[in-house]
Parts: structure tokens; C-alpha cells; sequence
């Protein structure tokens, strides 16, 4: 998927929270409040000149409906900002920057993420997910979907219990938030010494119903990873939204990578809604350090890996036609 | 910058309860008819839009997961745009800018709600700890700005009655609709019960079952519309903080701010 022409498209600057287990003394407002500023602050961009700010959060996850109403106050949105959020990891939300970025009339965008996992029982919480009428009342959490999967991949042989041992590594209850600022051409050039070229961006999901789905493989990794063109040339390093060691197994297979060109750091848990983001977030980081001329980073959502997205950033923009 | 157009449209029968289908079944109702409306076919659709309010008015959390294979997305990208009351608005702001963008060529979006599954209301009134429970449903809510606006504007008392009776008077024309009183006058709404002062029943929108689709395209898809298609002139969208002196909501800067992008 490639960028208009003179429009490439970057991201110039990540900032996260540490994650915490649990965070008992910020809402919602005091987690976005620290990240966008220092995220700011690192691309020297003043928060009056952002053209766009777009958010992912999960309402559920927070107990609260409208949570990221109140989170927008982190932005101080004053005067009136163009502003969007979507239900969904800030991964996505980056998505929705990017497109709006390339509209062609604004040149800056900010994105972020928040998550507070630890007000309610993550893998419960998670079952609400489920197709309310045939999944939800077989009474199965996250973390028994998870179980499910990584059966699925040993009884195909791909996989070693011995391999697995470290499943429970999984799924932390933590609260955090992180937050990208996104530039266009000329402007991510003056934000950033070595902007992280978004090349290729795409999400693909699957069907929900997991008894018709091949649980071993995970075809809308490899279908957002073709559309976003991110075969043909390994990744320096490549940052994969998997909190147990069977996703991860699954994910490099679909993307094709080989360890051995390819760095691939362990699975590792991170706060829910904000782990893709942040996947995104450290990919391009490599990039900024100089450390990696190509990075891929990978988010996912939903049972067993449902929905993924796919996302190349490279030390260079893509040549204009 | 494309242009986007939208090419179809579809909308579910509204009702308090739809319990003759489930969540999949109402939104697949509006987005069949959409594309039916677009003499297109699910195989057409290379990118799919959703949008609604809070998860807990049906109790799923993140439906366009559930969805997807409802909606034709299986294969296909899914976004589910959630901005609280305008929602609506922003879903289809988000699937047109897609189009422009020159991402994707032919958009399905669908907004919904199945509020019959929950209670809500009380669902968007939620008592927030250290917090004093101040409002009971979306009208107590905004109550106090309707009545501030009206102060400050001087409008007449009635001006909210016969907005609902146009309204009404306007619904009679969609066969959709999930209130279609006959005869609606200004006596009947004056004569409903008030439930937050100034606001009457029959001033207050219903709590519906409901889909409504559209199908986006780019210039390709508008030429083989098989009726003149709607093109898409002006998308803005503007926010402004929740806790904030400067803040005005009987006139919200951002409304103005907004409007004027709109049409600039």
C-alpha cells in the first residue's frame, strides 16, 4: 500500500508509560497526559500545531462508558481539535491517522492509547468479546481460547509442550499508555533526524466463529502483511503483538520470518489496548536510533488472534513517482 | 484528494425491541439493503466502516469482532469508530475519508444499536466512584443547557415541541421509523409526560433497535450508480475538553468552530 506521492508519511516520535501492574492513583486523563507530552516534546512539535488526534481505548476494559471523553482532557484540547477514536487497540488508531493523513490537507497527527486492565478480571473481561448468542454461553475466557490455540498447534506438531512451558509468561494484568506522533514529507523530516517511513500499512480480520477458523495458521496476518507489502525484503527487527510463545510461533510463520536475519524480540505482556501501539511505537524507535533500517510490527485482537495488523516502517521514504 | 460518493443506502425497521433478530441479523439487514439499494454485492465491498455508542448497551464488547462475518468483512478490514453521541456522524466522516484518501474504493459503513439487550439509560449514566450521581439518562444530562439556551436566546417556550413535531411529521415519510405517530400535533407533545424540564416524552428520541448502512465509492463506483449518486462536499469534526472554565456548552465553540470547517 503505497503513499501518495510527496506524501510519505512517518512516524517521528513514541513515548510510553512504564506499565504497571496496577496503577491506583491515575485516570484516565493523568495516563494520556504524560505520554502525548512527551511524545510532543521528543518530535519538538507544540501540541497547537497537531492537525489530528486519534485514540484507542476499550470502555469495557475500563468500566466506564465514554472513558475516553475524559481522556481527551490529557490533550488539552483548546482551542477545538479534529479529533476521532476508535474502540479498538491504538494500533488501529494509528490506521485511522494515516488515512487521515493522507486526505492531503493536515500535516501532523497524534495518536495514543490508554488501558487500565487491573480494574477488572482481564480474561473475563475479554469473554465479553464473544458472539453473545453461541460463544459466550460455553462460558470459555481468554485465556482457555489461548489454550485452545496452542493445543490446536502442538497436536499439528508445530509445536513442543516443552516449547509452550512458558504460556503462562501471557497475559499480565497492567495498566499503561502509550503515544506516536505522526508527520508527513518535509515536516517529518524537520521533526525527526531518521523518521520512520510508514511503507505499508493493512489490517485483515477473520471469521469470529473459531470452529471454522485453522487456529495453527493466522491467515489475516499474512493477508495484511501482503497488503502492506511487507514480503520481498526481511525486517531488521520485528515486533509481534503476541503474549504467549504458541502466537508467536503462528505470527512468524505467516509473516515469513526468519530468525536468523531477522530480529525477533520474546513475547512479553503489555497493557491491553495499548500493547499494538506500542509494537509500532518500539518498531519505529529502531528506526529513529538508527539501530534498524527496516522494521515490521505487528498488533492483534480479538480470540485466538481474530484481527491483525501489519505495518513496514524503513529509514526511507518510499521513492515518489 | 478523491471524491467520494455515496452510491446506497439502507436502514433496518427501528423499533424499541427487534427481537425477531439478533445483533448480526440487525445490522446485516441494513447493510443487505444498502447494497441492494447500490445493486452491488457483498464481493463488491473491499472495506468495511462500523460504528455505534458504549459496548454496554448490548453487552459486547467490541462487536465488529462478532460481526465481521455478518457484515461480509471476513478477508477485509474492519474499523469500529466510537465517538460517543456522534458516533453516526464520525463512522461515516471515517469510511468517506477512506475513499478520499485513496486507500480503499468501495466502503461498506453500518451504525447501530440494539439498546432492547441492555438497559440504556442507565447504561450511559454510570456512577463513577468519588463522583455524586448527577444525571439519569441522556436528557437529565443536557436539561440544564436546553434551558440555559433557551434563557439566553429567548426562545419561545414551545420551540422544542415544534421541533419534535417536525421531526415526527418528517418520520412519516420513512416507512423505517420507529416512531410514526399519526397526527401528531403540538397539543400531543405539550400533553406528554415531562421528564426533565423542559424535555417531554414525546420531545425525547426512543430508545431503538436499529441499523442504518451506506455504501461509499470513488469516482469509478459513482458512475456505475444505478441512481444519480450523493457526493460527499464537506467533512469536519471538532472536539473540546470535558473539565475546562473556558468551556461553554450552551454554545459550544466547538459546534461553531465545526460548522465553519464544514462548509469552508
Amino acid at each position: 500500500m503505497s503513499s501518495v506521492a510527496g506524501r510519505a508519511i512517518a512516524i517521528v516520535s513514541f513515548a510510553e508509560l512504564p506499565p504497571a501492574e496496577r496503577d491506583t492513583t491515575r485516570e484516565e486523563a493523568e495516563l494520556v497526559q504524560p505520554v502525548v507530552a512527551e511524545a510532543l516534546a521528543r518530535a519538538g512539535l507544540d501540541r497547537k500545531d497537531v492537525g489530528f488526534v486519534c485514540s484507542g481505548s476499550c470502555d469495557y476494559l475500563i468500566g466506564r462508558p465514554f472513558s475516553f471523553v475524559a481522556a481527551l482532557d490529557g490533550v488539552a484540547p483548546w482551542p477545538p481539535i479534529r479529533e476521532s477514536h476508535v474502540e479498538m487497540d491504538g494500533a488501529w488508531a494509528l490506521y485511522e491517522a494515516w488515512v487521515r493523513l493522507r486526505c492531503g490537507d493536515i500535516d501532523t497527527a497524534v495518536v495514543y492509547a490508554y488501558g487500565k486492565s487491573s480494574l477488572g478480571d482481564l480474561p473475563r473481561v475479554l469473554a465479553q468479546q464473544l458472539d453473545p448468542y453461541y460463544l459466550a454461553p460455553l462460558g470459555v475466557d481468554a485465556d482457555a481460547l489461548a489454550g485452545l490455540q496452542a493445543r490446536a498447534l502442538v497436536d499439528a506438531g508445530r509445536a513442543g509442550e516443552r516449547e509452550l512451558a512458558s504460556v503462562r509468561e501471557g497475559r499480565r494484568i497492567s495498566d499503561g499508555a502509550a503515544a506516536i506522533v505522526l508527520a508527513v514529507g518535509d515536516v517529518a523530516r524537520r521533526l525527526a533526524k531518521r523518521p520512520a517511513w510508514i511503507r505499508g500499512i493493512d489490517h485483515r480480520i477473520e471469521t469470529h466463529q473459531l470452529g471454522a477458523r485453522d487456529l495453527t495458521r493466522s491467515s489475516s496476518t499474512r493477508l495484511a502483511a501482503e497488503h502492506a507489502g511487507a514480503f520481498g525484503r526481511n525486517p531488521d527487527v520485528a515486533l509481534l503483538h503476541a503474549a504467549f510463545a504458541h502466537e508467536e510461533i503462528i505470527l512468524k510463520d505467516a509473516l515469513g520470518l526468519d530468525a536468523a536475519t531477522t530480529e525477533i524480540p520474546p513475547p512479553r505482556a503489555d497493557p491491553m489496548i495499548v500493547a499494538g501501539l506500542t509494537r509500532l511505537g518500539r518498531a519505529a524507535s529502531r528506526i529513529l536510533d538508527g539501530t534498524a533500517g527496516r522494521a515490521l510490527a505487528h498488533a492483534t485482537s480479538g480470540p485466538c488472534m481474530q484481527q491483525n495488523l501489519v505495518c513496514v516502517l524503513d529509514g526511507a521514504p518510499e521513492v515518489a513517482p | 484528494m478523491n471524491r467520494c460518493a455515496i452510491v446506497g443506502i439502507g436502514q433496518t425497521h427501528h423499533k424499541a425491541k427487534r427481537q425477531d433478530v439478533s445483533i448480526a441479523g440487525l445490522v446485516h439487514e441494513a447493510a443487505a439493503r444498502a447494497l441492494a439499494d447500490a445493486e452491488m454485492t457483498w464481493k463488491d465491498i473491499d472495506a468495511v466502516v462500523i460504528g455505534k455508542a458504549p459496548d454496554m448497551f448490548e453487552g459486547v464488547m467490541m462487536p465488529e469482532l462478532y460481526l465481521a462475518d455478518a457484515l461480509g468483512a471476513v478477508g477485509k478490514p474492519i474499523l469500529r469508530v466510537h465517538t460517543a453521541g456522534s458516533v453516526g456522524g464520525s463512522t461515516a466522516i471515517v469510511a468517506a475519508q477512506t475513499v478520499i484518501a485513496g486507500v480503499h474504493k468501495r466502503v461498506l459503513t453500518v451504525a447501530f444499536e440494539k439498546q432492547s439487550e441492555s438497559d440504556a439509560m442507565w447504561a450511559l449514566s454510570p456512577k463513577i466512584p468519588f463522583q455524586p450521581q448527577l444525571t439519569a439518562g441522556a436528557g437529565g444530562y443536557f436539561a440544564p443547557l436546553v434551558r440555559a439556551y433557551i434563557r439566553r436566546s429567548k426562545a419561545p417556550d414551545d420551540v422544542g415541541v415544534a421541533v419534535a413535531v417536525k421531526d415526527r411529521v418528517h418520520a412519516m415519510r420513512n416507512p423505517y421509523a420507529h416512531l410514526r405517530i399519526q397526527g401528531i400535533d403540538a397539543k400531543m407533545v405539550r400533553d406528554s409526560p415531562m421528564l426533565w424540564d423542559p424535555i417531554r416524552y414525546l420531545e425525547t428520541c426512543p430508545s431503538s433497535d436499529g441499523a442504518c448502512a451506506m455504501v461509499l465509492t470513488d469516482d469509478d463506483g459513482a458512475k456505475r450508480s444505478p441512481r444519480p449518486p450523493a457526493w460527499v462536499h464537506g467533512l469536519a469534526t471538532r472536539s473540546e475538553p470535558v473539565v475546562f472554565a473556558g468551556r461553554d456548552q450552551v454554545n459550544p465553540r466547538a459546534g461553531r468552530d465545526c460548522a465553519r470547517d464544514v462548509f469552508d
